[in-house]
Formats: C-alpha cells, structure tokens, sequence
C-alpha cells in the first residue's frame, strides 16, 4: 500500500503539469456543457461525450507510444519491486492522475442516465480507466521489444497476432456484457453490480497476463507452433458466430419482434380485423390495399401496442396502403395520438417517411403541430437525424423558431447532431444526396417545389 | 555464494544462441569488470541477471534467489544503471532521488550531496535539460546514495567526460572497499578495468565465458605486438 501511495505521490510529482493540465481540461468540457445546454440531463451528455472522447483519445496515443511510460520497461524491471506491483500500482498512478477528465465522465454519465447510481458508476470507471493503463501497458512493454524482433520476418506477424487476440478478447467481452445486459436490465442494481465485478475481474485478468508478459520475452515474438494454431482457432470462433448471426440477419426482418408481438396480440387473433392486421404484420401491401377497396370495415381508431393503424403504417413505410387509407378519411390526417400528442407527421418525421409526410402535407395539414412534449414535426426529424424530413419541411416553410417544453428550436437538435452544416447549406447537402428519397418522389411526379426558408 | 548461473542457456528468439551451459560462481564482495567485442553478449549477461532475459535452460541465482522469482526479497539490494535507461524530460533530478529514497532504505543524503557536488549537478534541474553524460551522472547519484549491496551497470563510463569518467571509477573502487558490495560494469573500455577489477568477465566471439585476472587485458583484443593506436 505505502508503494501504491508512493508511486502515486511521485506520480502526481513528475507529472503535475500535465494533472494542471487535465483540470482545465474538465473545466472545459464542463463549461461547454453548461454553455451549449440548459437542461441538466443534456449538460451531462455533452460532458460523458466530450470526455468519453479525450479519453479514447488518450488510450489511443498511449497504446501507441513508446515513451508514454515514464520509465521505460529496463528502470522500472530495476527498481525493488515485483512485476504484478510494477504493472498495478503504476496503471492505478496513471488513472489517478486522469482523476479530472474520468470523474467529468462518470457525472456526465450519471446526469445522462438517471437510473445509474454514482457509487457504482464512479468505481466502475475508475477500475476500466486502470484496466485501459493495463491494456497500455502490455502494447508499451511489445512496442519497446519490437526493436529486437525485427531480425526475423517471422515477427512481422506479431502485430497480427497480437491484434486477433485482443480482437477475439474483446469480442468474448463483447458477447458476455451483452448476454449480462439482456439478463440484469429489470434489475439495475445488479446490472451495475454485475458490470462492476467485470471490470474487477478483467483487471484482473489483464495484469496477470501484462505480469507474464513482463516476465516472458518471447509472448512479444511470434512462434509458428504456439502463436499460428491458437490465431487460427480464435479466428474461426471469432468468424462462425459472426457468419451465422449475419445470415440470420440478412433473413431476419427488421420488425419481426414487433410483428411477433402483434401476432400474439388479442385483437389480431380475434375474428374482427384479422384479414387487415394480418396484411399489415405480414406488409402485404396487395392484401391490405385489397381490404381496403373491398369496403370492409377499417379499425381505424383500435390501437396496437399503442399505434393507430394509419401510424402503424406510417412506420413500416407500406405508403400506398397509407394513400389509400388517408384517401378514405381525410380528416384523420390532422389527429393525434392520444399517449404521446404526436400527429401523423410527427409519425412520419420519427419515421423518416417523407413519401407519407407528402401525402398528409398535400392535405393541407397544420405543418406545425405540437405534440405533448412541445415538439413541432420538424423538431422530431432533427431529434431523430431525418435529414431528408428537416429539409422537407424547411422547403415547405414550417416554423423553425418553434421551441419545445425545453425551450429548445429545431436547431439546437441539429447543433447536437452534427448536422449544422445541412441547416447553413442545405442546397449543398441535397446535391449530396442526404434527402433523395424525398427528390426522387419530387422528380418522379413533377412536384414544384416551394423556395426553402433560408434561416437568418 | 552471491551470483550462480546454473546451466545457462538463453537463445534471442529467433537468433543466435548467445550463451550454452554457462555455469558461473561468482562471489561476493568483489569488483568484476564484463568486457567482450560488440555483441558477444555485455548487456545480455546484465539483463540476465535482472530477470528481464527468458533462459531456455538453467536458472541464475542472486543470494539463493531465483531472478525470475515473481516476489524477490533481495531486489531492494540492487541497483542497476544501463546505458539507455530513459527519463522523460520532465522529471526533476530532485523527484527522481527522492523517488528511490522509498525503495532502498539505506539512502544515504550524505552521499547524494557527496556526489551531486563531485559530478557537479544541480538537482534542481529536470532531465529533459541534462545532456546524455549528465543524465547517467544523475542515475549514479541515487545508484551509490541508495548503498546497494550488488550494482550491475551496462556502459556507463562511455558517456561520461574523462574528468567524470576518473572521478567516478576513483569513487567505486574506495566505495567498494568501504560498503563492502559487489559490482558489476560492463564496458568497452579496458582502461576501465585493468589494475581496478578484481575480476573480469570475459566473452569471446563465441559467447565463451571466461573468467580473467585484471592484468594483461589488452591481449584478449590484440596480437601480440599489434600497435594499439594504429
């Protein structure tokens, strides 16, 4: 423990500029988060994202650089200490002198996701900033060897094989937190528990393999016989799972759970409807257009998992069936739903249909609509990146100076987005393609398209 | 017995074998010189005996201590300085002393003052403004301030002046006799050795180890009758 504190001490002695350093740094991010947003959950987006961000950036250019240590590998294997508090007590030195940006992190994190607790997000961070030095460290001590192994072109593949391994490390991680998440989500705490744990234990795991590695020069060069069937083995079990879920995938439909879950639904299995709901779910566009046109009744206000189906429609995009079904009760196309306040054309914003939102603006419908959370449609697009929609209703010269219940424009979620530059030049980013779906359809029916409401 | 290698055999992955059933007793308390031509194998023999050289065969033993031993109670008892041990720039001489004060718990403050006045370095400046001679100057302040009880330095008499470079052999050979330890400095240089080592090393072109008395050491190198300056 007192080498612990000592080499943090001198930690914090060689390096205080840079610790300065990492103040401001957290300063910044955090004055950038309080300038750019208001609202307490955002601030502690921006600052989990902006430090999320400098910290990869660290592990990027500290897994890269040789001199990153600050020892090199020869002092710190001389000085009295064993291997396994060589690699420990300097990763923990390290993290400790990243204090600034990872506690920025974790309140950004825990302003972000209310449910999270901060006595597990902050040991949580903590212990995966430890293990990042770790991961460091290993690339460090193979980056200082390297200058050995170049005489033979055998450890050209080092690299390689090195870069499998974590490969196949993380995936394994990868695979394991997701089976974790899918388990725990019910149950936070244990989830934060459980994640907690994992850090530990890839800690763990991380310094006994840094402390062989340490011990072991050969682990930095490349052996046919023991690195090639290990590399080889690893790849397939990396791949096959891969393969497999990718086939699947590509069979797969996007909305099969939600078509799963409406196949069990009592309406759906009941005798009412079923003909129309089954073309729906199975988005049999000729089946339902057929239902339609046969004059049987349409259970238009009946919702399902809390959408109407002119919204269900909206969202698996079957635009047709929507002109259709629009066609016969025009003055639906002005509703809202009853849970969320949304209008159709928020539907479609949130969707990104922008054929069905031509088709409800062609209706003459009130373009600015707010629903329950304040929103007008063009808000919705830009909080949910529909370029092609913010673009859409811009041309058709919505307000754009509309401001939610968080007193926030549509171009706040464009700012957050990225997307400033489509709001400055939109022409530009039109000829680049970022709303063809909308072009096309204009193109293909000789649409005159009205001026775009150039902001001030 | 102080330092044992047992059976020796390490091989550079992929490389030549450097020693084979290297069997070595060296004892305690003495002053041994390492010298060989450019890569018989110096440095190697240093990295060996701090643990950092994976040996195919056979084990190295410091005071019954296997070197790959993970817990060594005995590594507080030695200090190692090489050639090209890297400090950043950063780092003030002062942090560093202070920095092995905590690891080696016979520190001598007299001795650091002692050497820091002899080398004639301000321990107030960072490294990054010390030039290659100044900076092994600095590593041999805390090397003889900690009283170490066995010193493995790897060339580090090439860098230093020649005024520093008298100074610092002068001051071994009377700390050796006075703290009664053990030492290790490979060098290319013979002047180095002759007359002051107690023993010397010696690696041939084959990676054969000899042990050699301190006279004479300009034969292992030339003919008989070969002018040295030519």
């Amino acid at each position: 423990m007192s080498t612990l504190l000592h080499l943090i001490k001198f930690n914090f002695h060689f390096y205080r500029l840079r610790f300065i350093l990492m103040i401001i740094g957290a300063l910044i991010i955090v004055g950038v988060s309080l300038l750019l947003d208001s609202d307490l959950k955002e601030q502690g987006d921006t600052m989990f994202r902006i430090s999320g961000a400098v910290l990869g950036v660290m592990f990027a250019t500290r897994i890269s650089a040789k001199s990153a240590l600050y020892l090199d590998m020869k002092h710190l294997l001389a000085i009295p200490l064993t291997n396994l508090q060589i690699v420990l007590a300097q990763a923990v030195a390290d993290a400790v002198l990243l204090i600034p940006i990872w506690s920025v992190f974790s309140i950004g994190l825990c302003l972000t996701f209310s449910e999270l607790n901060w006595y597990f997000v902050f040991p949580i961070v903590f212990t995966l900033v430890i293990f990042a030095q770790v991961f460091a460290f290993q690339k460090s001590i193979d980056i200082l060897r390297m200058q050995y192994t170049r005489s033979s072109w055998k450890n050209s593949l080092v690299f390689l094989h090195k870069y499998i391994n974590s490969v196949f490390n993380f995936y394994l991680l990868g695979a394991f937190l997701v089976i974790l998440y899918t388990q725990t989500k019910s149950n936070f705490i244990l989830m934060q528990y459980s994640f907690l744990v994992i850090g530990v234990s890839l800690l763990i795991f991380a310094s006994f393999q840094t402390v062989k590695l340490l011990k072991d020069e050969t682990l930095s060069y490349f052996f046919w016989k023991r690195d090639l069937k290990t590399s080889g083995l690893k790849i397939l079990f990396v791949l096959l799972p891969i393969a497999f879920i990718g086939f699947r995938y590509m069979k797969a439909d996007e909305n099969d759970e939600l078509i799963n879950k409406l196949k069990e639904n009592s309406i759906v299995s009941g005798a009412n409807y079923r003909e129309f709901y089954m073309a729906l779910i199975e988005k049999d566009e000729a089946l339902a257009i057929k239902y339609i046109e046969s004059g049987k009744d349409i259970p238009w206000e009946q919702e399902l998992l809390g959408k109407k189906p002119l919204e269900y429609i909206i969202q698996i995009e079957k635009n047709e069936t929507f002109k259709k079904l629009i066609a016969l009760k025009p003055e639906l196309a002005d509703s809202k739903n009853s849970n969320n306040g949304n209008t159709l054309l928020h539907t479609a914003m949130s969707s990104c249909n922008i054929i069905a939102a031509k088709s409800l603006i062609d209706l003459n419908i009130n373009k600015n609509a707010l629903n329950n959370k304040g929103d007008s449609p063009i808000i919705t697009a830009a909080k949910n990146g529909c370029n092609g929609g913010v673009v859409y209703l811009m041309r058709h010269r919505v307000d754009l100076d509309i401001k939610n219940k968080k007193g926030k424009k549509m171009s706040s979620y464009l700012n957050r987005s990225f997307y400033l530059g489509l709001f400055i030049d939109q022409e530009k980013k039109i000829k680049r393609g970022l709303a063809t779906e909308f072009i096309e359809e204009s193109e293909k029916e000789s649409l005159p398209l009205e001026q775009p409401h150039r902001p001030e | 017995m102080t330092i044992l290698f047992d059976n020796v055999t390490y091989k550079i992955p992929h490389g030549e074998i450097i020693y084979q059933n290297l069997s070595l007793e060296l004892s305690e308390f003495k002053y041994y010189g390492v010298l060989g031509k450019n890569g018989a194998g110096k440095s190697t023999l240093i990295e060996i005996m701090m643990g950092m050289r994976k040996l195919q065969e056979g084990k190295v033993t410091l005071w019954g201590e296997d070197v790959y031993q993970s817990k060594r109670a005995t590594k507080n008892k030695i200090f190692t300085v090489t050639h090209d041990m890297q400090i950043p720039g950063m780092i003030v001489l002062k942090d560093l002393l202070n920095y092995y004060k905590h690891f080696y718990t016979g520190y001598s403050e007299g001795i650091e003052a002692q050497l820091l006045s002899m080398f004639e370095i301000d321990k107030n400046k960072k490294f990054g403004s010390f030039s290659t001679g100044q900076k092994i100057k600095g590593l041999l302040v805390a090397a003889f301030a900690a009283r170490a009880d066995l010193y493995l330095f790897d060339e580090v008499t090439a860098v230093l002046d020649p005024k520093s470079r008298h100074l610092f052999l002068k001051f071994l050979d009377e700390y050796k006799v006075y703290h009664n330890c053990t030492i290790f400095l490979a060098t290319n240089l013979i002047e180095d050795l002759t007359h002051t080592v107690d023993k010397v090393i010696y690696i041939d072109d084959h990676h054969k180890v000899d042990l050699k008395e301190s006279i004479d050491l300009k034969t292992l190198f030339f003919e008989d009758g070969e002018d040295i300056a030519a």
